[in-house]
């Protein structure tokens, strides 16, 4: 972990020091999809996410990508395993932490509308909490994960950027907890 | 790497943001029902529709960590017992006493188990001077509550234990409730009526055809 964040500053002070680049923040959405949608099925609208990018050729950035995702979903009804039945009210939570590197194709070099797409790479800690009744289970992992996205980024002024994107999050699974995945959908602003 | 002003936007939003989603957080149980759980296990090479008959005493098991007699428990043992007998009766199956000629198929008991919870805690109390900035007036706050568990066994006498085998009880089927104790009697009466109708309810393999 002090490695990556070793590197993470690297990247971010270097590419700072010598190119042109792009901060900014997004308001994130997350729509669970596979597995993690029998834990929580429904459109989640607590987020936000941190980025930068860095352009090392006209059309192309590099940067990280972080932020906090939280999920929750109440299920009331019975749960059964093997021959083990529970009834009560179900009371699940999902924290996510993304800490990516990212790697971006702009279609066009300028424009009213810079449509993007790109891919993420890196750790994902997530934090899976279900409570029942007086009891709580929680598993607590890091993930190594990747995430493919696509998006629009549209220029306000000279130094500020709208931008839309919607991104596919895998996050493996380790030890004995799931596979991850979900789509996040963020909107926000990126300043040069 | 200078900070600039881009930076400190940067920063402030994400600050804002932190705070706007800390507000928001999602929440969880809130009432005394939200905690209400009923569980059930059973051994599923178990026959019970081969069987009819079962021994229920007249009396539950009382189990608590409080000062306070079990008179606390017993205004709901004629309530449980009979529910579990009018569960059992629906299900076909006939209740008999010790003086029965032959042995019961099933034996059932119930334990109740009391536990009282307490502890401190310490909040933040009111700051009147620009001291308390430094060194907050924290004061302690006193807990407690209580939590309830009605545990109903079955089990079939009839079953021979081998020492060798990892099976350490004959017993064929287990359900608990589990919740807080409310001080409130309808709420804890309310509780139970359900949560036994519920644990047979989710049990539907307990069928005699006899």
């Amino acid at each position: 972990m002090k490695k990556l964040i070793i590197l993470i500053i690297l990247v971010v002070v270097g590419f700072n020091a010598n190119s042109q680049s792009m901060h900014g923040i997004s308001y994130s959405m997350a729509l669970p999809v596979g597995e993690t949608a029998d834990f929580i099925s429904k459109y989640q609208w607590r987020g936000f996410g941190l980025e930068g990018k860095y352009f090392v050729d006209d059309n192309i950035t590099l940067g990280w990508q972080t932020g906090w995702n939280t999920m929750y979903e109440s299920k009331s009804g019975s749960f059964t395993e093997g021959t083990r039945t529970r009834t009560g009210k179900q009371y699940n939570y999902l924290n996510i932490f993304p800490a990516l590197f990212t790697a971006n194709y702009f279609l066009f070099e300028d424009g009213d509308t810079q449509p993007y797409f790109g891919v993420g790479a890196g750790t994902y800690w997530i934090e899976q909490r279900s409570q029942m009744g007086l009891f709580a289970d929680t598993n607590s992992q890091w993930h190594f994960g990747f995430a493919p996205e696509i998006g629009v980024l549209i220029p306000m002024n000279l130094q500020s950027n709208f931008y839309i994107n919607a991104r596919y999050n895998y996050a493996l699974k380790t030890g004995d907890s799931m596979t991850y995945s979900y789509l996040t959908f963020n909107v926000g602003f990126l300043w040069y | 790497m200078k900070l600039n002003l881009k930076h400190f936007k940067l920063l402030g939003m994400t600050l804002a943001f932190g705070i706007l989603i800390a507000g928001c957080y999602p929440g969880g149980p809130e009432y005394n029902s939200d905690y209400s759980l009923v569980v059930t296990d059973y051994d599923n090479e178990f026959d019970f529709g081969s069987r009819k008959t079962y021994y229920l005493p007249d009396t539950i098991g009382f189990q608590t960590n409080t000062e306070v007699s079990d008179a606390i428990i017993r205004q709901y043992e004629e309530l449980i017992l009979d529910l579990v007998e009018s569960n059992m009766n629906d299900r076909n199956y006939t209740r008999i006493d010790t003086s029965a000629a032959e042995p019961p198929d099933l034996v059932i008991s119930v334990t109740a188990i009391a536990i009282e919870n307490s502890g401190v805690g310490w909040v933040p109390g009111p700051c009147w001077s620009y001291w308390c900035w430094y060194y907050p007036n924290w004061y302690p706050v006193g807990y407690s509550y209580n939590t309830g568990t009605v545990l109903i066994t079955m089990g079939d006498p009839q079953m021979e234990i081998d020492p060798e085998d990892d099976i350490i009880a004959n017993i064929v089927w287990v359900a608990g409730l589990d919740g807080l104790l409310s001080s409130n009697i309808n709420n804890n009466v309310n509780g139970v009526t359900k949560g036994i109708n519920q644990a047979f309810e989710q049990s539907p393999y307990i069928q005699s055809n006899q």
